[in-house]
C-alpha cells in the first residue's frame, strides 16, 4: 500500500509539473503567433493598393485568411475562392438587436394568441462571390391554439430579415387552410 | 491506512446516499400500474414480470391485435399484450434512451441518438430498476411503445443500410460504384444520422389532437390523440410510428450527400414538399407509408390511429381488402397516377384532393417493388426490403444533392445546377423541383444500376431486366421519362468545368441517355405543353382573384408559419387594403389561380405554375420575345432586337455559382406610357420615372420588383390535375354540395405596391409545365435527352402563359 501511495504521489508531482511547463509553451506560442500576426498586418497595410484605401462610408473588406480568432462565425461557401481573391466585401454588419428585429418582424400580423420562440443555433458568414453576409442560424417554432409549426431560418444579423428558410414541418393532419373563395379577374382588371 | 480507507468508504456511501435521496426526490419515479375497470383480463404487465432493460411493446396496433375494427378504449389493453412474445430488449439507461451505432464497431456512436419524452419539455420517464412494463391502458406504457417501435424500425435501417454500404465499399472504384451516390464519408460524416450529436426526439403524450408530426427543426416525432376519444393515443399504434419516423429516414436519405460534404458545409436541407399539395409532399407520404409495410410487411397501415374513429387508414397495396373492386394487381389495374390521385379508399365516391391519398400511388409502387425484386432477384423478402430501401435512398440522395455532383464521380451541375447551396436549394424548390416525373426516373435509374442490367458488379441481384422494370413503372402510369439521363444535366464543359463550346458539348448531353422503350409505355400517357393554355371559352376570365381579406389574412399566417413567407413591410400588417372586391388593387396580396384548360384528350397531372425569376430580359433591359410566348411583339413595344445574343442561353451560372442572378429577371413587367406610345419595361424604369419614390419604398431589395412581386415561397402553384378539355376548376374534385374546394397551393401569390398608380398595367410571364408533359422534360434536339439544368432558367422547357391585369383602386 506504501508504494501505491508513493507512486500516486509521484503521478501527481509530475502531472502538475507538466501543468505549468505547457501553460508555459502556451504563453510563448501565443505571443509568438500575435507578433508574427502584427507583422503580417503591417506588411499587409503597406503593400495594399490605394485602390482598396476606402473612406469610412464605403462597405468594409475582410481578408478572410486573416480572421478575428476570437470571431466565432462559421463561414459557408465558396472560401477557398474567396482566399485565393484575397477580399471580400461584408455586407452588414451584426447588430446586438437581430433577435429583436426577427420577432418584431415574424410577429407582424399575427394572430395575438399565436406564440413565437426563436432559438439561435449559431452564428455564420455566408459567401456568395467576392460578398458575404453576417447571418444567424435559427429554429423558428409558431406556437398556437391547435397546432404547431416550426422551421430552421438563416436571418441577417443586421437587420433580422429572413433570408431563408428550411426544415419546415411534416403533418399528418396537413391541416390545410380553408378554402379560397376566388372572383374572375374582371374586365376591368383586364387591359 | 485501512483506517483511512474505511473513513473514504464511509463518505462515499454517505455521498452516494445523499445523491439517490436527492435524485429521487428531484424526478418522477416509476408509477404503480393505475388500475382501471376494464372489460376482461388482468393488468399482468407488471415491472416484477420483466428483467432489467426489457419491457413489453404492443406487436400491432390494437384494431390489428384484436381483430376489431372498432375495438374500445374501454376494454384493457394489457389483454392485447402476450407476455412472451412482446417482451423486447430496450434499454439500458434509467430513461428511454439509446445510442446508435450502426457499424456496431463502436467507430460512429451517437451517443444520445434517440428518446422518448412525454411531451416536450416535459422531464423523461425515470425507471431505476430498468424494467420497462407498465400498465398498457396508461400514458407511460405509450412512452414506451414508441420509444420500442422507434428502436425495432431503427435497427432493421441500421443493419440494412451498413450492409448495403458495406456491400458497395468493397467493390472498385471503376465499377457500379462510381455511379453510387453514397462515399465512404457516409460513416465518417455521420451522414446515416441527424447529427454526430443529435437526439431524435419522440412526444408520445404529445398534445395535440387527430395529429401526428414531423419536426425537421427540431428533430422530434409528435404523436397526439384522438379528439373524439382522449383514451386513443396515436403511439398505441406502431404504424403510424413507422410512417413518421419514415418521414425522418427520408429526410436523411434526401441529405445523405450533403452532409457527406462535411459539417456545416451546405448550410440547408433539402426536403419533398413546399406547399400544402404538391408532389414532392405526395412522394414523401407515400414513401413515409412504404415505411410501415419495410417493418412489418403489412398490406394497411394506421387502423387504429387514423381508422378508428377518423377513417383515414390508408392500404399499402392493390390486394388490401379495403380497394374498390376495380384495384387489383393487374397490369391494367394498379393504382395508377394520374387516375388515382383523389381517391380515398375509405369513402371512394367521394374523391378528395389531399397529398396522403394521392401518395398511395407512390407506396403502392413502392410495395409493388419490393415484391417483384423479391420474385425476379430469387431473394427473401427481408432481403428486397434491403434492396429497395438501398434504391430509394440511392435515388434520394441523388435528388437531394445540394452540392450539385449527384453521384460519386458526378460532376458539378450533375444535378441541381451548381455547387453553390442558395441557387441548388432555390433549383431544388422552384426551378426543377423533385416532382413524379423526376422521382419515378430517378428511381428506375437507381434500380437499373443497383438490380438491373446496368450492374455488372454488384451482386445482390442482376437479373431485373430492363423491360420489366418499365413495364412496372407504366402500369403505375409512371413511365413519364423517355430516358434514363445516365449523362446527368450538367450544363458545363467536362474538362474545364466551364461554358461548353456548345450545348452539345456539355456533360449533360454527352455520352447515353440510354432510351426507354416506347413499347412498354401502354398505360402512361404523354401530353405536349401546347395542351395547356388559358380556358378559351367565350367569355371565360383568364384567372381567379383572391382578395378577401379575412381569407388573405389567413393565407398569409399559414405561409408564414408552414412555409416561411414573409411579407414585405410596405404592406399594411393587417391586410387593411384587401377589399374583396376581385380586383387588383394598391396594397393587396392577392391570390391569383390561373384558368388553365387542357386542350388534349388526356388529364394532365402535377401542373405547376412558377412565379420565380427567370431569363426572359437580355443585357440592356429589353424584354426577349423568343421564349415561347412572343412577347413583346416588336422592339417598339419593348421587345429586344432579333437574334439578340444575351436572348439566347450561354452558361448563365458559372462553376463556382457566383453572382448568377443578373441573369435573372423578375417575371411581371409593366407597361410605361410614352408620349405617343406604350412600352414593356421592368418596374425599376417605372421607379426612375416616379417622382419622390426611391428604392427604399419598393416591396424588397431588387427595384425590378419594386411594385409587384411573388414572395419566395409563396411564388409557386400547383394543381393535381386538369382532365382532357376541361379546364382546371372543373378538374377538381366536387364535394356533397357539387362545390369544389379551392386550396391555397393552386395560386400563386403576389403583392401590390401602396405607391403603385391605379390604372398601371402589369404582365406577368408564368411558366407552366406538369409531369406526364411530352416536352417540357425532354430535348428533341438531343434525342430526348433531358434538359440541361441551366436550361430550367428560360422559357423553352415550359409553357409560357402571359397574365396581363391593370391595377384598379
Amino acid at each position: 500500500m506504501k508504494k501505491a501511495i508513493g507512486f500516486t504521489i509521484l503521478i501527481i508531482f509530475v502531472g502538475v509539473g507538466l501543468y505549468f511547463y505547457q501553460k508555459n509553451e502556451s504563453s510563448l506560442a501565443l505571443n509568438d503567433r500575435a507578433l508574427n500576426l502584427r507583422n503580417a498586418s503591417i506588411a499587409h497595410t503597406q503593400n495594399m493598393p490605394s485602390s482598396l484605401r476606402k473612406p469610412a462610408s464605403v462597405e468594409p473588406t475582410t481578408d478572410v485568411t486573416k480572421k478575428d480568432s476570437s470571431q466565432k462565425r462559421q463561414w459557408i461557401g465558396a472560401k477557398d475562392d474567396i482566399i485565393q481573391s484575397g477580399k471580400i466585401a461584408m455586407k452588414n454588419k451584426p447588430d446586438n438587436n437581430w433577435h429583436d428585429k426577427l420577432v418584431s418582424i415574424l410577429s407582424r400580423g399575427i394572430n395575438s394568441k399565436t406564440k413565437i420562440e426563436v432559438n439561435h443555433e449559431k452564428s455564420v458568414v455566408l459567401v456568395n462571390g467576392n460578398d458575404a453576409v453576417n447571418a444567424e442560424q435559427v429554429v423558428v417554432i409558431f406556437n398556437a391554439d391547435k397546432e404547431r409549426n416550426s422551421y430552421r431560418a438563416m436571418v441577417n444579423s443586421q437587420t433580422g430579415k429572413v433570408i431563408r428558410t428550411w426544415d419546415h414541418t411534416i403533418h399528418e393532419n396537413t391541416r390545410m387552410p380553408a378554402s379560397l373563395s376566388g372572383l374572375p379577374l374582371t374586365l376591368e382588371s383586364q387591359d | 491506512m485501512k483506517k483511512l480507507e474505511r473513513i473514504a468508504l464511509k463518505h462515499l456511501t454517505a455521498i452516494l446516499a445523499v445523491s439517490v435521496f436527492i435524485l429521487s426526490g428531484c424526478v418522477p419515479t416509476t408509477s404503480s400500474p393505475k388500475k382501471r375497470s376494464s372489460s376482461g383480463g388482468s393488468t399482468t404487465n407488471s415491472a416484477a414480470s420483466v428483467p432489467a432493460t426489457k419491457g413489453r411493446i404492443f406487436l400491432d396496433n390494437p384494431v390489428e391485435l384484436s381483430g376489431n375494427a372498432e375495438y374500445p378504449t374501454e376494454n384493457n389493453f394489457n389483454t392485447l399484450l402476450n407476455l412472451t412474445r412482446d417482451l423486447v430488449y430496450l434499454t439500458d439507461a434509467q430513461t428511454l434512451t439509446n445510442p446508435c451505432d450502426p457499424l456496431g464497431s463502436g467507430l460512429y456512436v451517437v451517443t444520445t441518438c434517440y428518446n422518448a419524452l412525454p411531451d416536450r419539455l416535459q422531464p423523461p420517464l425515470v425507471n431505476n430498476t430498468k424494467k420497462w412494463a407498465y400498465d398498457a391502458n396508461g400514458a407511460e406504457f405509450a412512452q414506451v411503445n414508441a420509444f420500442g417501435h422507434k428502436k425495432k424500425m431503427l435497427d432493421q435501417w441500421f443493419s440494412d443500410q451498413s450492409s448495403y454500404v458495406s456491400a458497395y465499399s468493397l467493390l472498385p472504384d471503376t465499377s457500379l460504384k462510381k455511379d453510387s451516390s453514397l462515399t465512404e464519408q457516409y460513416f465518417s460524416n455521420y451522414s446515416f444520422w441527424f447529427g454526430s450529436a443529435t437526439t431524435l426526439v419522440t412526444w408520445a403524450n404529445c398534445d395535440f389532437s387527430d395529429n401526428a408530426f414531423f419536426s425537421p427543426a427540431e428533430t422530434a416525432l409528435c404523436f397526439g390523440r384522438d379528439s373524439i376519444d382522449s383514451k386513443l393515443w396515436f403511439a398505441q399504434d406502431p404504424t403510424i410510428m413507422y410512417h413518421e419516423l419514415g418521414h425522418g429516414l427520408t429526410k436523411i436519405m434526401l441529405n445523405t450527400r450533403n452532409k457527406m460534404e462535411g459539417a456545416g458545409v451546405i448550410p440547408y436541407s433539402s426536403a419533398l414538399g413546399y406547399r400544402s399539395y404538391d408532389e414532392g409532399g405526395m412522394i414523401s407520404e407515400g414513401i413515409a407509408d412504404w415505411f410501415s409495410f419495410y417493418v412489418n410487411g403489412r398490406s394497411h397501415f394506421a387502423e387504429w390511429a387514423l381508422g378508428r374513429y377518423l377513417k383515414q387508414s390508408r392500404p399499402l397495396r392493390e390486394s388490401d381488402a379495403s380497394h374498390t373492386a376495380a384495384v387489383s394487381e393487374a397490369d391494367d389495374s394498379r393504382l395508377a397516377y394520374p387516375d388515382f390521385l383523389f381517391y380515398d379508399p375509405n369513402f371512394p365516391e367521394s374523391p378528395f384532393e389531399d397529398i396522403h391519398y394521392a401518395g398511395q400511388i407512390v407506396s403502392h409502387f413502392l410495395v409493388a417493388l419490393t415484391e417483384d425484386l423479391k420474385q425476379e432477384c430469387s431473394i427473401s423478402e427481408s432481403a428486397a426490403k434491403k434492396l429497395t430501401a438501398g434504391i430509394l435512398h440511392e435515388a434520394l440522395a441523388e435528388l437531394g444533392d445540394l452540392t450539385s455532383k449527384g453521384t460519386k464521380a458526378g460532376k458539378k451541375g450533375y444535378i441541381n445546377l451548381v455547387d453553390n447551396s442558395d441557387w441548388a436549394y432555390e433549383w431544388l424548390r422552384a426551378y426543377n423541383p423533385i416532382n413524379m416525373r423526376k422521382f419515378a426516373q430517378a428511381m428506375a435509374r437507381k434500380t437499373y444500376q443497383i438490380a438491373g442490367p446496368g450492374n455488372v458488379t454488384f451482386t445482390q441481384c442482376t437479373s431485373y431486366s430492363k423491360d420489366r422494370l418499365e413495364r412496372l413503372w407504366d402500369s403505375y402510369g409512371m413511365l413519364l421519362f423517355k430516358t434514363y439521363n445516365l449523362n446527368g444535366s450538367s450544363h458545363f464543359d467536362p474538362g474545364t468545368l466551364g461554358a461548353p463550346a456548345s450545348p452539345a458539348a456539355a456533360m449533360g448531353h454527352i455520352g447515353s441517355a440510354l432510351a426507354v422503350s416506347a413499347a412498354n409505355r401502354l398505360r402512361t400517357v404523354l401530353v405536349d405543353k401546347s395542351s395547356v393554355k388559358m380556358d378559351p371559352t367565350v367569355g371565360a376570365p383568364p384567372a381567379f382573384v383572391f382578395d378577401d381579406r379575412a381569407q388573405l389574412r389567413a393565407v398569409a399566417n399559414n405561409l408564414r408559419q408552414t412555409n416561411g413567407v414573409i411579407l414585405s413591410e410596405q404592406l399594411d400588417a393587417d391586410l387593411g387594403f384587401n377589399n374583396g372586391n376581385g380586383r387588383i388593387s394598391p396594397g393587396e396580396f392577392v391570390g391569383i389561380a390561373l384558368n388553365l384548360y387542357n386542350s388534349s384528350n388526356s388529364t394532365i397531372s402535377g401542373v405547376q405554375i412558377i412565379a420565380s425569376d427567370w431569363q426572359h430580359v437580355n443585357n440592356d433591359g429589353k424584354l426577349c420575345n423568343n421564349q415561347g410566348d412572343s412577347f413583346p411583339a416588336s422592339e417598339a413595344e419593348g421587345a429586344a432586337p432579333a437574334g439578340d445574343a444575351s436572348c439566347n442561353l450561354s452558361p448563365i451560372f458559372d462553376a463556382a455559382g457566383s453572382n448568377p442572378n443578373s441573369n435573372l429577371d423578375p417575371v411581371c413587367v409593366v407597361q410605361l406610357n410614352e408620349e405617343n406610345a406604350t412600352r414593356w419595361a421592368q418596374q425599376d424604369e417605372l421607379l426612375a420615372s416616379m417622382d419622390g419614390l426611391t428604392e427604399n419604398d419598393c416591396l424588397g431589395d431588387d427595384p425590378k420588383s419594386c411594385f409587384l412581386r411573388s414572395p419566395k415561397g409563396a411564388d409557386v402553384g400547383w394543381m393535381s390535375s386538369i382532365d382532357g378539355q376541361k379546364n382546371w376548376s372543373d378538374s377538381l374534385p366536387k364535394d356533397a354540395n357539387g362545390s369544389v374546394n379551392i386550396g391555397g397551393h393552386q395560386a400563386v401569390f403576389f403583392e401590390v405596391s401602396p405607391w403603385i398608380s391605379p390604372g398601371t398595367t402589369f404582365l406577368c410571364r408564368l411558366r407552366v409545365r406538369f409531369s406526364n408533359c411530352n416536352d417540357c422534360y425532354h430535348d428533341a434536339n438531343y434525342s430526348n435527352d433531358d434538359f440541361l439544368d441551366n436550361d430550367y432558367a428560360m422559357g423553352k422547357p415550359f409553357k409560357v402563359i402571359d397574365l396581363q391585369f391593370t391595377v384598379v383602386d
